[in-house]
């Protein structure tokens, strides 16, 4: 179709046919509205295809869209369309071709009066979207040890039963505020919406951190109709504005409600629910043995920390004790005392070997031992030695010395060496 | 040592109390004293904490009907 706008020359828009129609086409799906629609109307001048789509026209007083189901559509369609219901119709408006006609390629019939009802929701719906009321970043996170949990729900049944079991079994340490509501039928919505209100007015009476902590909406699954309370603009408005993070869990797997929408955390069930705010006690016993193992290691290096520093702090001590110096002179005194006893032992040693020495020396030059060589000394009455014959004369007594003992002698002759003085004589004995 | 408040009366405040000990325990030095008390307040409290998860009783502690609140009649 750019072909059509680069050719100036003609002055005009020149299209063959199937290009005209090719851009009118393209125009149509560029549209976003068109792309997504629902229209309320009376169905009517249905056709099959062989195909197995299912041709129709969807009118409104005078006026008429023609419209298709294709056979991949009518598989998923609940309500089997026929001529003359008032239905609700969704789907996109495009060209078909072939015949150059617009119509709508429907993948939604709903019945009228539910399809209103649809419509009306769908518009609720996106006007709470576009407030913001559904945005990710006003979700609110849940404390990881809540202690009070108030609970919206209904009084009788199963579900707060269901709710009380789980939590007897994982964390019983909770206070729970019950603000009984129904969660069905007409009074539903008001009721849900005065029971957010009795907690919230509960909570802003509690001292500042002794209030509610998280809050349940809950209700078992049922049919749209049952759930349609969770579905009021008024009980979102009520979720939005509780100062208290709240979860929805309505029990229903497949299907939003705008409840579930706007609350800070969607469970698919209240005992889901009940699960998903609390921890398991199981786990809690073994993060406090966990905390404490770690608190032991931690004050054991603080303790090993401490006998370091202690240890360094005695060596350190030791080294300038007092007794550490008496030691170190004492070991000097008695280093000096040793080296003086080895040095009189050695002076003492080397006397003795000298007296030993001196002594045989004294020994070869005593008398006595020319004695022990068979000589003999003679003294004189007086004492003094006799070297003279002539000192001694006959008839006086003379002692001699022997090696062994002594005796007396008495001079009978002597002989005086001729050289000698004759007059001199001596008594000399052999 | 340092807490002369009261004794914990729920299993958050405990649990809250006895993390804190560790991690002071963890965090560096103290003074010996400080740590070894730290370390007996953990004990204390690892124990109550364990007490109180044994021993608690779910309990509903508040039923706030219509009637008795605020809330608008019908």
């Amino acid at each position: 179709m750019r072909q059509a706008y680069d050719q100036p020359a003609l002055g005009a828009h020149f299209f063959r046919v199937p290009d005209l129609v090719g851009y009118i086409r393209a125009v149509f799906a560029a549209d976003p509205t068109l792309a997504d629609v629902w229209v309320w109307g009376e169905l009517a001048e249905l056709t099959q295809s062989a195909a197995g789509h299912t041709y129709f026209t969807i009118r409104d007083g005078p006026a008429k869209l023609p419209a298709v189901m294709f056979r991949s559509a009518l598989r998923r369609q609940t309500l089997p369309l026929a001529a003359g219901y008032s239905a609700l119709v969704h789907g996109s408006v495009g060209i078909y071709e072939q015949r150059s006609i617009f119509q709508l390629v429907a993948d939604i019939v709903l019945p009228g009066d539910a399809g209103a009802l649809r419509a009306h929701f769908e518009a609720m719906r996106m006007r709470l979207e576009q407030e913001g009321l559904f945005a990710q970043e006003r979700k609110r996170p849940l404390p990881r040890l809540p202690r009070r949990v108030g609970i919206v729900t209904s009084e009788a049944g199963a579900v707060i039963h269901d709710m009380l079991n789980v939590w007897s079994r994982r964390y019983p340490a909770l206070e729970l505020v019950l603000a009984p509501s129904a969660v069905q039928g007409e009074e539903a919505a008001r009721q849900i919406v005065s029971a957010l209100a009795r907690l919230t007015s509960f909570h802003a009476s509690q001292p500042e951190g002794e209030g509610l902590d998280v809050i349940i909406l809950a209700r078992g699954g049922g049919s749209a109709e049952e759930l349609a309370p969770f579905n009021e603009e008024r009980v979102a408005r009520a979720i939005f504005s509780s100062p208290v993070p709240v979860v929805c869990a309505v029990g229903h797997e497949t299907d939003y409600t705008i409840a579930d929408l706007v609350a800070d955390l969607r469970a698919p069930t209240p005992s889901a629910a009940a699960e998903l705010v609390v921890p398991d006690r199981a786990d809690l016993h073994r993060d406090v043995s966990r905390l404490l193992e770690r608190g032991k290691a931690g004050l054991t290096r603080q303790l090993t920390t401490v006998r370091t520093a202690l240890e360094r702090a005695r060596q350190q001590l030791e080294r300038r004790a007092p007794a550490r110096l008496v030691d170190e002179q004492r070991r000097r005194v008695d280093d000096l005392s040793a080296r003086g006893s080895r040095a009189i032992s050695s002076t003492v040693a080397l006397a003795q070997t000298r007296v030993h020495a001196r002594e045989s020396q004294l020994a070869a030059l005593s008398p006595l031992t020319v004695l022990n060589r068979g000589y003999a000394i003679c003294t004189a009455a007086g004492g003094a030695v006799l070297m003279d014959a002539v000192l001694a004369s006959p008839g006086e007594r003379v002692g001699v010395r022997l090696a062994r003992g002594r005796i007396v002698s008495e001079v009978v002759e002597r002989e005086l060496p001729a050289e000698a003085n004759p007059r001199e004589e001596a008594h000399v004995e052999r | 040592m340092s807490n002369d408040e009261a004794l914990p009366t729920t299993f958050e405040d405990a649990y809250d109390r006895l993390r804190k000990s560790i991690e002071e325990l963890e965090a560096g030095p103290l003074p010996l004293e400080v740590a070894i008390a730290r370390y007996e307040e953990g004990m204390k409290l690892a124990q109550m904490c364990n007490e109180m998860l044994d021993q608690a009783e779910l309990r509903i502690k508040h039923v706030l009907r219509e009637s008795d609140g605020e809330a608008g009649a019908s």
